[in-house]
């Protein structure tokens, strides 16, 4: 019998009309340097370009890459394909599902959300290409579809910003952009990995409890850590309404209840998974990373905000960062 | 009009004239003793003559109603042995809430709610589509339980999305279906739920709407009994003079009934009471099952039959196979929806009550599993020897075709995907080029022996049974959109037997129905081509049913608005 692993494996989910690129970041991703075991499942494997010389073995139907990737082609019922995959292997990290281009990314995270898959998935999030230059065919060619991914999102992809001018992006913006959208410009699709996967935690010994780490040449991180039981509630309330230049966040948290969560928020998808024990070197504390995107991010005010989620202990001493 | 206790006792003497005489036609009599005559002549609804018109003379009196064919084809009526125009139909008639936007704002949705609120004071529910979730985003609302009840918190109302992903109610409907933090997901689907408090947040995914499905009101039986109307109109249109309604509850059972009562029910009708609550809760099924159910037979309309899901369907690769769906890459044989020890005892506790076990099998793993379940029946003591039912035999195991003439079991086929179509292009990769060779293996059943009947199955495949027909004989595409040809063929006469005196054999009334033979049912169509002289591809599908007898009765009148039948006119668009 398999041990399964410990925490549910995060699922992503790229959507995005037919030619927003979507293959081309799938692409990145298989050739990446991530140091990460990430299982993609894509929608149409001849597209895929995987190199030969990277191709280290095949089985049943899966590709192993000498980067500790493996492909799939996602080629029957996905409820069935995901238990497969969670039976055969349980050494990764990360599954990445590529939709189809006609399809609603949010039904396939529907999918990955069922509860026979409690504990084993979690739904990271839903990450949507758009085509800059023909966002507006696409919604001609499928009226209906293309707003719907966009509305699915957690991160957006803004991409082929260089085939179009500032002014229609910032059009694009105005018209598409909700009040929570986290949108990234790229062009050739090429997202940050920090910004698509979770780096690790910080070691535990960081000087000082807001420490601002430059993780990519754009994105910043800043660490909070709180000794005292929080309120889950307000907590949830706050990452809900994070600013939008703050795109993830992961940690732990000690409920007031006693209940220890793990939380991930990957754009506007917010998660407290029960969780059974802190992983080792943490203790009692709560701790959450977030990574922004840009330049002076607000980061002070939203330590303010978590500062206050800290609940009043018994004792009535007041929670300190 | 006719009526349900129209009948002639037994020992009542007989008119010696004829009701009803056609001559001067071509009518093919599915009885390999005399398969062609001139005329026939029928008399309280049976045939009691046949042969020339000299033959039939002597019946001829003063009130016989004499039909010329003018030497137009006829034949006994088509079987269709599965099907469903209630699911179809019933929702153009439920009138539920449409709001009819392609991506409604919240504001609109709200609008839209109200308005129906408004006009449907009396409705329980309120139920209906669509809302999109990305204009509630774009308002920066979020939609649930907290939105609805603030449009609507008194009445239960339940909203699909234009995915039909998500359902999305208000508290009260939560409530009427007793859903809360306890109440457990759906292993298809789940309720979204606070992380924190875990109470529903009023937006339910797949598999979870049953919950709230099964809090609702049935369907109306009024709503059913338009749908079936419909139904019973285009197959009767359709030359059908016996179908079975697969899956029904009461409320569909009283539809049937009032039509029956109407003298609208113009075919036979084995309804079939669903065993399961996967497509709509069946509330009175041991009830009916325990002998209410005989409370709704007529000469018309039966309810002696039970139908189930023993496995899955194809696209989501839950056909229960004998060999992994995907040969070495997995081990999925897919999966059966019951136990094969439910089975057997319910399949032999049905048998001793003479009620038919209609199971749907799609994998050759189901049905084999099925026909060992009716083998054990057939062992234990008390059973009557019902002639039980496997639907679909999409895939059939070779060892298993001579069992259905053993077990006296009816292989039932739809020809959803025996031809060549976009569809198939699809379920082809499914199963995979050794299974599909096997696929609807009509041929091979009726080879050794066994019945075969058709049953349209629609809303899976069109309710008209000519497509069936053709594509037996042609196993090609009839519209010419799909080239080339998919599965081994079978005979005009081979067909036309699977249509006509195979369904009365899997309805228990070959003695008197099928063909069109002396003291069996007058039921016969008359067409506007001779099937015989025609090139089946491309030409069999399209025939047109001039008159339809039922029983003797005239109950479809193609050509003539005045006569006498209770419909007239070409078959009605339901498509």
């Amino acid at each position: 019998m398999v041990t399964r692993q410990a925490r549910p494996i995060p699922v992503t989910v790229i959507g995005g009309f037919l030619g927003a690129g979507k293959t081309t970041l799938v692409n990145h991703i298989l050739g990446g340097d991530h140091e990460l075991k990430i299982a993609v499942m894509v929608n149409d494997f001849g597209a895929i370009n995987i190199d030969a010389a990277l191709i280290t073995s095949t089985e049943g139907g899966l590709y192993s890459l000498s980067n500790g990737c493996v492909c799939c082609g996602l080629n029957q019922g996905l409820v069935e394909q995901l238990e497969e995959l969670l039976s055969a292997r349980i050494d990764i990290d990360h599954i990445v599902i590529e939709a189809s281009g006609v399809a609603d990314p949010a039904r396939i995270m529907d999918t990955v959300r069922y509860a026979r898959f409690a504990g084993r998935l979690r739904g990271d999030a839903i990450v949507v290409l758009v085509d800059a230059a023909g966002f507006d065919g696409a919604i001609a060619a499928a009226p209906g579809l293309a707003e719907a991914q966009v509305g699915s999102a957690d991160l957006l992809i803004l991409n082929k910003t260089d085939l179009v001018s500032r002014d229609t992006l910032d059009a694009w913006h105005a018209r598409w952009a909700f009040p929570d959208t986290r949108t990234i410009e790229t062009t050739n699709a090429r997202v940050p990995f920090d910004l698509l996967f979770a780096s690790g935690f910080p070691s535990r010994g960081a000087s000082s409890p807001f420490t601002a780490v430059p993780v990519h040449e754009q994105a910043e991180s800043i660490t909070w850590r709180h000794d005292g039981p929080i309120d889950a509630k307000r907590l949830h309330g706050v990452l809900a309404a994070l600013p939008a230049r703050i795109y993830r966040a992961k940690g732990f948290v000690q409920a007031s209840d006693g209940r220890l969560f793990a939380v991930h928020v990957v754009g506007t998808r917010v998660s407290f998974e029960p969780a059974a024990h802190l992983p080792e070197g943490f203790d009692g504390q709560s701790l959450l990373v977030l990574v922004g995107f840009g330049r002076d991010l607000p980061f002070e005010g939203v330590l303010a905000q978590l500062n206050g989620c800290g609940a009043l202990a018994r004792s009535g001493k007041k929670g300190s960062a | 009009m006719r009526s349900l206790y129209d009948h002639r006792p037994s020992h009542a003497a007989r008119d010696a004239h004829a009701d009803l005489v056609l001559t001067n036609g071509r009518i093919y009599t599915g009885d390999p003793g005399l398969p062609w005559c001139q005329s026939l002549a029928v008399s309280g609804g049976r045939i009691v003559a046949r042969g020339e018109r000299a033959d039939v003379e002597h019946l001829i009196g003063p009130q016989t109603r004499i039909k010329d064919l003018g030497g137009r084809f006829a034949m006994p009526g088509l079987y269709d042995m599965h099907t469903h125009p209630d699911l179809a139909l019933a929702p153009r008639y439920a009138e539920d809430l449409d709001i009819g936007i392609v991506d409604p704002t919240p504001d609109q949705v709200r609008d839209a709610v109200l308005a129906y609120a408004a006009r449907h004071p009396d409705r329980e529910w309120i139920y209906g589509q669509y809302f999109v979730r990305y204009t509630f985003r774009q308002a920066g609302l979020v939609p649930g339980r907290d939105w609805l009840d603030n449009v609507l918190p008194d009445r239960p109302v339940a909203l699909l999305d234009r995915m039909w992903g998500t359902m999305m109610v208000n508290s009260e409907a939560l409530r009427r279906a007793g859903i809360g933090a306890e109440t457990p997901d759906p292993p298809n689907g789940y309720l979204e739920r606070d992380p924190i408090s875990h109470e529903p947040t009023g937006l339910l995914i797949d598999g979870a709407y049953a919950l709230i499905h099964a809090a609702m009101p049935p369907t109306p039986v009024p709503v059913l009994r338009a749908a079936y109307r419909d139904g019973v109109r285009y197959q009767s249109a359709r030359g059908v003079v016996a179908t079975k309604y697969v899956h029904v509850c009461e409320n569909r059972l009283e539809a049937l009934q009032t039509l029956d009562q109407a003298g609208e029910l113009t075919l036979r009708v084995e309804a079939a009471i669903s065993w399961q609550d996967d497509i709509f809760p069946v509330r009175r099924r041991w009830e009916l099952l325990a002998g209410e159910r005989h409370y709704y037979r007529s000469a018309r309309l039966n309810a002696n039959a039970v139908k189930f899901h023993f496995d899955g369907t194809v696209e989501p690769r839950s056909s229960y196979l004998m060999t992994p769906w995907d040969g070495a890459n997995s081990a999925w044989r897919g999966k059966l929806n019951l136990t094969p020890e439910h089975l057997a005892d319910m399949v032999w506790d049905m048998d001793r009550q003479g009620i038919r076990v209609i199971a749907h099998c799609t994998g050759d793993a189901a049905s084999d599993t099925f026909l060992d379940a009716v083998e054990a029946a057939r062992r234990r003591p008390g059973g009557l020897g019902v002639r039980h039912q496997c639907a679909h035999s999409t895939i059939l195991h070779g060892g298993n075709l001579k069992r259905f003439r053993e077990l006296n079991v009816t292989a039932e086929f739809s020809p959803v995907s025996w031809y060549p179509s976009k569809f198939v292009s699809g379920a082809r990769s499914g199963y995979g080029p050794e299974r599909l060779s096997r696929a609807y293996n009509i041929k091979g059943v009726l080879e050794a022996g066994g019945v075969a009947v058709v049953g349209t199955d629609w809303p899976v495949s069109p309710l008209d049974p000519w497509i069936a027909l053709e594509t037996m004989v042609t196993r090609a595409n009839p519209w010419g959109e799909t080239e080339g040809r998919f599965g081994e063929p079978i005979s005009l006469t081979q067909a036309i037997d699977v249509m006509t005196r195979n369904g009365a054999w899997s309805m228990g009334i070959e003695h008197e129905a099928g063909t069109l033979e002396i003291g069996k049912s007058a039921d016969i169509i008359v067409l506007d081509r001779n099937l015989f002289e025609i090139e089946p591809q491309g030409n069999i599908h399209s025939t047109r049913v001039d008159l339809t007898f039922m029983q003797g009765q005239l109950v479809h009148d193609r050509l003539d608005a005045a006569s006498e039948a209770i419909w007239h006119g070409e078959a009605p668009k339901l498509w």
